[in-house]
């Protein structure tokens, strides 16, 4: 039997071609579309329902922010992003200089609540960090864009910034990897399977963290590694005047060091295409020739759409 | 009726084409295959047709030139329509020749062999 593809896209008919890319590590998913007639405008919001005739979801919302007209072919090639794009197009500048964002005592997630505002962001959903910048004096903001500075600070806590499909931001502790108390939302296995590689890597094993805050402020974590020799440490630094006192600075050093310290174990896998899955979500993959049956983390997902069928590409990451 | 291109008379000797539905293939590990329907393409169509004259030519070959589509008549009525995507041609081995609905044509003019390659107008 044959599935008969799907796309519905505002604005756009004569669907050629979609591409919907979304990572744990980027700053926004990035949808591009490719049609033969098209009504929207830069800036307009985009929402993109995508899968098969029978069974389909919504996999992407956001704003238009590239029109390419091709002459020769008579189609039309679109951008878009989601809406953490406004942060990152928020250039925090005050109008004078000593005027500057300024908050003292406040918690990690009400400081990101009140730098999304700043771009116009409010649809936010966050967990509690008990973590509290500016203990020591005002922190203030100015001559950074607003992703750029909420991103530092979920550095710091090795926390995790993202917009959802429905373009809800939510700053969670969503560690890049299979954690306790993670359930699996899919599964995939050789019925859908197209191919697939599993790989083990250090690359990004980390197992010295030393922290430099503001003024004479530092602190350092470290373990032993049992994938590097005895006494050996790959250290990395995370510099920034955010942090204000001793206590904070070893907390960064110590969450920083349970994040990195450990080797990266990757599954690859394209599948046929699953709208239903994205960056983030526990899967479960069951692929009998490279003898894996487990929950993994969806690092990246990308789904592809077009007249050479719908296939899903994961990364996956325990 | 007799068969034209935009009113040049052409003497088809053969009418045909091709249509396809786009469907992908997908082979997971398991084994089998997934097809998935993409949509389908409008038809292709190759005529070849004899061509009398050198002008009747000429007019053939212009038709590749431009976003013009041109409308096809058959001895059954008008097939819309079409764009020229491909003019082939070679000149027939005839020194004397009658075509009996062009009786002011001379008998030793060019003949050709044309074929030609068309899409629709959709």
């Amino acid at each position: 039997m044959s599935k008969e593809l799907y796309a519905d896209i505002s604005g756009m008919d004569d669907i050629l071609s979609v591409s919907i890319s979304s990572a744990h590590n980027a700053a926004t998913s990035v949808a591009t579309v490719k049609a033969k007639t098209s009504t929207i405008d830069i800036g307009d919001t985009l929402t993109i329902d995508l899968g098969y005739v029978s069974d389909f979801d919504t996999v992407f919302t956001g704003y238009v922010k590239l029109q390419e007209l091709e002459d020769s072919e008579g189609t039309i090639s679109i951008s878009a992003q989601d809406e953490l794009v406004r942060a990152v197009d928020y250039f925090i500048t005050s109008s004078t200089p000593n005027n500057a964002f300024s908050r003292t005592n406040i918690e990690a997630e009400f400081l990101i609540r009140d730098l999304l505002a700043l771009a116009g962001i409010t649809n936010y959903d966050y967990d509690a960090t008990s973590f509290t910048f500016a203990t020591e004096g005002p922190l203030e903001v100015n001559l950074i864009s607003s992703y750029d500075i909420c991103k530092q600070i979920t550095d710091i806590l090795a926390w995790h910034l993202y917009a959802d499909v429905n373009g809800q931001i939510h700053f969670v502790d969503r560690k890049p990897y299979i954690v306790g108390g993670d359930t699996a939302s899919v599964s995939v296995d050789n019925t859908i399977i197209l191919s697939a590689s599993h790989s083990f890597d250090d690359e990004d094993l980390r197992n010295r963290v030393v922290v430099y805050g503001k003024g004479s402020v530092a602190a350092t974590a470290q373990a032993t590694s049992p994938f590097l020799p005895a006494g050996f440490f790959k250290s990395t630094v995370l510099a920034t005047d955010l942090i204000d006192n001793q206590t904070n600075a070893q907390l960064a050093a110590n969450f920083n060091l349970a994040l990195l310290n450990r080797i990266s174990e990757t599954v690859t896998l394209q599948i046929e295409g699953d709208a239903s899955i994205f960056a983030r979500d526990i899967v479960h993959v069951e692929e009998s020739f490279l003898g894996i049956n487990d929950n993994y983390y969806a690092y990246a997902v990308e789904h592809s759409w077009g007249k050479d069928g719908f296939v899903t590409d994961l990364i996956l990451v325990k | 009726m007799a068969w034209t291109i935009s009113g040049v008379r052409i003497y088809v000797q053969e009418y045909g084409g091709d249509e396809e539905a786009l469907i992908a293939r997908l082979n997971p590990r398991g084994g089998g295959t997934i097809l998935h329907w993409f949509g389908y393409s409008d038809p292709v169509v190759q005529i070849e047709a004899l061509v009398l004259t050198q002008s009747d030519l000429d007019t053939l070959k212009t038709m590749k030139q431009g976003n013009t589509a041109y409308t096809i008549v058959s001895p059954e009525g008008g097939l819309g329509d079409w764009y020229v995507k491909k003019v082939g041609w070679s000149r027939e081995s005839s020194t004397d020749h009658v075509f009996f609905d062009r009786p002011g044509v001379a008998r030793d003019v060019p003949l050709y062999r044309v074929t030609l390659e068309v899409y629709p107008d959709v």
